[in-house]
């Protein structure tokens, strides 16, 4: 591979414009998500609305969702992360929703049971115990995420998109190829972290049966 | 010790969920006392539950009120309430995150006590409960059998000292084998702690050996009656009670007793009445005065229905009671049993009793 022997600073710039890209657009996602998915939990009206919503913009074609975006915000980065946070709302709502929902009612009862106000509820119980449905979801997202900004660099927001379709532009097929493999390994490398990180989030189970009959 | 805490009064309390045209309790009133244990048994449907939880306000009475030492549970902020409660749930609610001492020191924490003060407090109520400290401590709940969960459940619920205690179907998700193990040791706690206990149950066994008296709510949430054990056996209020209580009710109240309770015939005057004995070298009873060999003997810790049962498979009319090494003491008949569960008066007076101080409160 000629190509990546005298491109690859080129090729690890576009990879971390890429990472940069997804990462910001990943965090807005979850800073909105995370208190709308809290505020659905629980009221089957609440979760309708938002999750008809974010179905709507979840079933867009992404390079349709850009093309609207861009006469609004212009071209570049911005209505790239826009879509992508859109994008990502679906998935990461539901998944703190199906988290929340895992919290086992037993706990919760206790919980309320001894006194424990709603607020410390919420962040001591109920989301650390949400923990890992709710990275499975962020797993998801993440994937999608780092798939979809590739269509991105069709209104200029950079990223492995841009090597993508420069190939297809100049008809070098080794570009296409390295563009799609990197962002191929990003994604699989980013699904690896996560899966790590969900194991590591619930380190209460898996060592059960260890308890001998009262 | 401040002995009067954590009295418990139900003032006409009535629920009536949203929605549901009948009440689930209904015009509740009663009074339980500081220390006292008293079980709340009844069909399902009966809102025994939803009357336990409008003591820690888990739900809210429609009318009516609760006091706790006189207070109205309304006055306190609901989470200073709830702090001051202690709560037992049938699926124990430990935090499937923290360890079984963080667990333990959930309220002491709420309330603001020291780390050092929380862990040796924590430690010490394992301790209470039969769990060593230093070898469960730093486990989390994943780790323990159900009766070990429900051990940390209880000393969670103990962890801030509350004078009163609910408990949900506390045992029901313990296997038989070691519920009773587990029953026993929390009246042994008790009789330490002296809490005031509300403890519902389906398990009217449960209930009998748990409570002090017994509270039966029948469809719609009335109360029936609230009764010792043994008054609800020998004088059910209504025939819902009777009916609730089953047929076996003679041998559930001879189940509450023991040998050494019964106005035994001492053996020198059974010597005179012709019921003389026989002993061996150790002491040990071998046959009577009348040359007939002794076939069954009871202990005089043994449970009245016990007896009954040993008699009964002996086909014997009397038998010697024994002491812990086997020699007799006294003399224990057929008669005596049956004139234990007849003796209707005493009952009946104080069944009469409660009843009329229930209605004098009510009025």
């Amino acid at each position: 591979m000629s190509f990546l022997a005298d491109q690859w600073p080129e090729v690890l710039r576009l990879t971390l414009e890429h990472v940069l890209l997804c990462a910001i657009a990943l965090g807005i996602a979850l800073l909105l998500a995370l208190p709308l998915g809290v505020w659905v939990h629980g009221r089957s009206s609440r979760i309708g609305i938002v999750t008809g919503i974010a179905g709507v913009l979840y079933t867009l074609p992404s390079l349709a969702l850009f093309a609207i975006l861009v006469p609004i915000v212009g071209l570049g980065v911005l209505p790239t992360v826009i879509g992508l946070v859109l994008y990502a709302q679906l998935m990461l709502v539901r998944a703190v929703v199906s988290g929340l929902d895992s919290v086992p009612e037993d706990v919760r009862d206790a919980a309320v049971g001894m006194g424990i106000d709603r607020w410390r509820i919420l962040v001591e119980v109920d989301l650390p115990l949400a923990l890992p449905v709710f990275l499975a979801g962020v797993r998801m997202a993440a994937v999608t995420v780092i798939g979809i900004a590739t269509v991105g660099a069709v209104i200029d927001a950079g990223g492995l998109g841009e090597l993508i379709l420069q190939g297809i532009q100049r008809n070098q097929t080794e570009r296409v190829v390295v563009g799609a493999l990197a962002v191929t390994a990003l994604a699989l490398g980013t699904d690896y972290g996560l899966v790590r990180l969900e194991r590591r989030s619930r380190p209460w189970v898996g060592q059960q049966g260890s308890g001998a009959a009262a | 010790m401040d002995d009067a805490r954590g009295v418990i009064e139900f003032d006409q309390v009535t629920k009536v969920y949203p929605g549901a045209t009948a009440p689930s309790i209904d015009r509740l009133t009663m009074r339980i006392e500081a220390g006292e244990i008293v079980a709340l048994v009844g069909p399902s449907g009966s809102g025994k539950t939803t009357a336990m939880r409008m003591v820690n306000r888990l739900h809210e009475p429609s009318s009516g009120t609760i006091r706790i030492d006189g207070v109205d549970n309304r006055t306190l902020p609901i989470e200073e309430l709830r702090r001051g409660i202690g709560y037992v749930i049938q699926q124990v609610g430990l935090f499937p995150h923290r360890t079984v001492l963080d667990n333990v020191g959930t309220v002491p924490a709420l309330l603001g006590w020291d780390s050092h003060r929380i862990q040796q407090r924590s430690r010490e109520l394992l301790d209470l409960v039969g769990l060593d400290p230093s070898t469960f401590g730093d486990r989390y709940p994943a780790q323990l059998s159900g009766g070990q969960r429900q051990r940390v459940g209880v000393a969670r619920a103990l962890a801030a000292d509350p004078p009163v205690m609910l408990m949900d179907e506390p045992f029901g998700a313990i296997d038989p084998l070691v519920r009773e193990q587990i029953q026993d040791e929390f009246l042994r706690m008790q009789r330490d702690v002296r809490k005031t206990i509300i403890i519902v149950t389906h398990d009217l066994d449960e209930a009998m050996r748990m409570g002090d008296r017994v509270a039966v709510l029948q469809e719609g949430g009335v109360l029936a009656q609230l009764a010792t054990p043994e008054q609800l056996l020998s004088a059910p209020a209504n025939a819902f009670v009777r009916q609730f209580v089953g047929g076996d009710a003679p041998l559930r109240r001879l189940a509450l007793a023991r040998v050494r309770e019964l106005p035994l015939i001492p053996l020198d005057v059974a010597h005179g009445q012709g019921f003389g004995l026989f002993v061996d070298a150790t002491g040990r009873p071998v046959h009577w005065a009348s040359g007939a060999p002794v076939t069954v003997t009871v202990e005089l810790e043994t449970t009245l229905r016990t007896a009954a049962g040993e008699l009964l498979a002996a086909g014997a009319q009397y038998a010697p009671v024994v002491d812990e090494l086997g020699r007799p003491v006294a003399l224990l008949t057929t008669d005596m049993l049956h004139g234990w569960l007849n003796r209707p008066t005493e009952a009946m007076l104080a069944a009469a009793v409660t009843t009329t101080l229930a209605q004098a409160h009510t009025a």
